[in-house]
């Protein structure tokens, strides 16, 4: 019973919010409105025990992906938009969901739950002990992936030198 | 879950060495610039070829251990050793053609030599393997490097744009790839290749799952090898990274991109090849197509190359669907299907090899005219008068004309003739057919960067400099041009035994 009510609750923390992000005018409020939904879909994931997806679902998407979205949207000073908001634009995103709806229903009803009613082992463990054995070229290899990112990230956006005595030294002498 | 038992640590350690020199010498040459200060400019350059040189050397020498590695996540052997030596003789050309133009563009940049390194170990890291993971973090490595190589010169809007549209087109089709990946994984239960082949063979996979997994996958490869209709950043983004970046991003790239589908393909092939067939023959001749057309109305040589890249992905995207050819075919198709599985393989490692050097000799003689600041030095009206100021230049880039015209004896005629052959031998008639007009209509535009050199005066602000390293390298591609298209025998059967691998 109370996990039923903790399921309902966090449903609502998911259900609820997403409804005010689609109808919201303002982007930072539907920015918002989508830590809540976001957060409540990280907290279904834990109350089914599937507690990697949890943590990554607040990692990735609360922790980068939604900060990057405020950020864009704070730093950009999108107008906040009045008025006509594109109603013709319903006709194809309800379509669009509808078929969505319909492949999901499709899935979940045919898939054979008995298989899983068992409770979920906790998986963090075991995919730590697979990074760290199976797994640990991809592991190191990232750190040079990362790497290569930060090495142009920086030089894209780093200032230009000043001509300083010491950069200059180094700039004027040329090659033969 | 595995058990922990360290696998023969010294053999592994022995086939990652070459993988181990390059990723080790990125960070040696990125720690060097940065610690000493009494570098001079070419210093950099000197580190980075010992570094690939090292490569050839430690790989020629040390008998690599074959076969799969890390768990299977690389397989190592003849196939990888090929495409290594080929990416890294390519990283070679372009530090040469880089380093001989830092003094003169006044776009020195020590950052290039690390990238160019780490995008060298992503393509190895492709061509080697074996696990879905690892080809995602070698196209990814790959990728990044190039995104940086092709807008890092500051202060250029061309480069910028170049830059900007690769990262975002590229970041689309990363993301593409990795939802097919998933697909893929989903329907076959493990990312390992081996696993997908048993998979495939158990016929337990769903099929919706997998062709739409694939399908998403070939979005990922057909945007890094540049094929219609992926092929929209193309132009301005070789037009617009620096000629050095562009001949590594057209020979290299490909060559990493193609070495990767060939092996997607004939991994999935036994249960998709009836997908994979005609979305295959209807892109080659679309690719093949509209890169040659388009190509004819181009006034700048960097563009008319782009183009041309295209066009040439469709020429190698030919010699896949001869590979796919026999699987559909008839009981009388089976039993010539190996020999024609073979011969298109070894074409295409051919062809890579051959349009490698082709394409390097023609960008390292358009880095050496393009770089006077403030000068558009890519119209192809610059390159006028050019064979009497620069006999040898224009030699070596009339050489690469040539033969990315498929004319004999250049590597380029007998690149195509190979490919044709096996589309004919495959009975696929009418596609060998397309093929060899579409190699008529680019006899046009490539002959015409021959006339204006040749046959024109010269222009008012034509190329005067000298840059005499980069000119002998691409002399000396285009010696390799002519002496691979008049004895080409030895390194196709050596193509054929490197292919064999991959074949299961």
């Amino acid at each position: 019973m109370t996990g039923d009510l903790i399921f309902i609750l966090l449903a609502l923390l998911t259900l609820v919010p997403a409804v005010w992000v689609v109808m919201s005018r303002n982007l930072v409020h539907a920015g918002f409105g989508l830590l809540f939904t976001l957060f409540g879909a990280a907290g279904l994931y834990a109350y089914m025990g599937a507690d990697f997806i949890a943590v990554a679902q607040l990692m990735v998407y609360i922790g980068g992906v939604l900060v990057l979205v405020l950020f864009t949207v704070m730093m950009t000073h999108v107008p906040r938009s009045h008025g006509n908001h594109g109603y013709d634009r319903y006709v194809p995103a309800s379509v669009f969901a509808l078929l969505t709806f319909g492949v999901l229903y499709k899935t979940i009803t045919s898939v054979n739950w008995s298989a899983s009613t068992s409770p979920a082992e906790p998986t963090i463990a075991r995919i730590g002990a697979q990074i760290m054995t199976d797994f640990i070229f991809p592991f190191e290899y990232v750190s040079l992936v990362l790497l290569a990112a930060m090495i142009g990230a920086a030089l894209l956006t780093r200032e230009e030198r000043p001509a300083g005595p010491a950069n200059a030294a180094k700039d004027t002498e040329v090659a033969p | 879950m595995n058990d922990l038992a360290i696998p023969d640590f010294g053999r592994e350690i022995a086939a990652l060495l070459p993988f181990l020199i390059v990723a080790g010498g990125g960070l040696l040459v990125m720690v060097t610039d940065a610690l000493v200060k009494t570098l001079r400019k070419d210093h950099l350059s000197y580190l980075v070829l010992l570094v690939l040189l090292s490569v050839i050397v430690v790989q020629t020498t040390s008998g690599t251990p074959e076969g799969p590695v890390l768990n299977g996540l690389l397989l190592l052997g003849n196939f990888s050793r090929f495409f290594t030596y080929l990416f890294v003789v390519i990283g070679v050309l372009t530090t040469i053609f880089a380093t001989g133009i830092f003094d003169r563009d006044g776009n020195y940049r020590p950052e290039f030599y690390p990238l160019l390194l780490f995008a060298i170990l992503g393509m190895m890291v492709l061509a080697a393997a074996n696990d879905l993971l690892t080809v995602y973090l070698g196209l990814e490595t790959m990728s990044l490097a190039t995104y940086v190589l092709a807008g890092g010169v500051r202060g250029n809007a061309p480069s910028s744009e170049a830059g900007f549209k690769y990262l975002m087109l590229g970041g689309f089709s990363s993301a593409f790839f990795l939802m097919g990946v998933a697909f893929v994984y989903g329907a076959c239960g493990g990312t390992g290749f081996d696993q997908i082949a048993a998979a495939l063979h158990s016929g337990s996979a769903p099929m919706p799952f997998l062709t739409l997994g694939t399908g998403l996958m070939l979005v990922g490869f057909g945007f890094k090898v540049a094929m219609v209709p992926f092929h929209m950043w193309t132009p301005d983004v070789y037009d617009g990274a620096p000629a050095y970046v562009t001949g590594f991003m057209a020979t290299a790239i490909k060559a990493a991109g193609f070495a990767i589908l060939l092996r997607f393909v004939l991994l999935t092939e036994p249960m998709l090849a009836f997908a994979w067939y005609p979305v295959l023959t209807v892109l080659a001749v679309l690719t093949m197509s509209l890169g040659n057309i388009v190509a004819l109305v181009q006034g700048n040589i960097k563009r008319m190359l782009a183009w041309s890249s295209i066009a040439h992905a469709g020429y190698l995207l030919l010699g896949i669907v001869a590979i796919l050819a026999p699987a559909l075919g008839g009981p009388e198709m089976m039993a010539r299907a190996k020999g024609i599985v073979e011969e298109g393989g070894a074409a295409l490692l051919f062809y890579l090899v051959g349009y490698a050097l082709m394409n390097l000799a023609a960008f390292g003689i358009i880095n050496v005219m393009g770089t006077e600041p403030g000068v558009d030095g890519d119209q192809i009206s610059r390159y006028a008068g050019l064979s009497r100021r620069q006999p040898v230049a224009a030699a070596t880039l009339a050489v690469a004309m040539l033969s990315l015209a498929g004319i004999p004896p250049m590597v380029g005629f007998m690149a195509k003739f190979y490919i044709f052959s096996v589309v004919v031998k495959a009975g696929l008639i009418p596609l060998a057919i397309i093929g060899v007009i579409n190699s008529l209509i680019s006899v046009y535009y490539y002959l015409r960067v021959i006339v204006v050199m040749y046959m024109h005066d010269t222009a008012e602000d034509s190329y005067q400099g000298t840059e005499w390293v980069s000119v002998a390298a691409a002399g000396l591609l285009a010696f390799l041009i002519i002496y691979l298209g008049v004895m080409p025998e030895a390194f196709h059967r050596g193509a054929e035994i490197v292919f064999r691998q991959i074949s299961f």
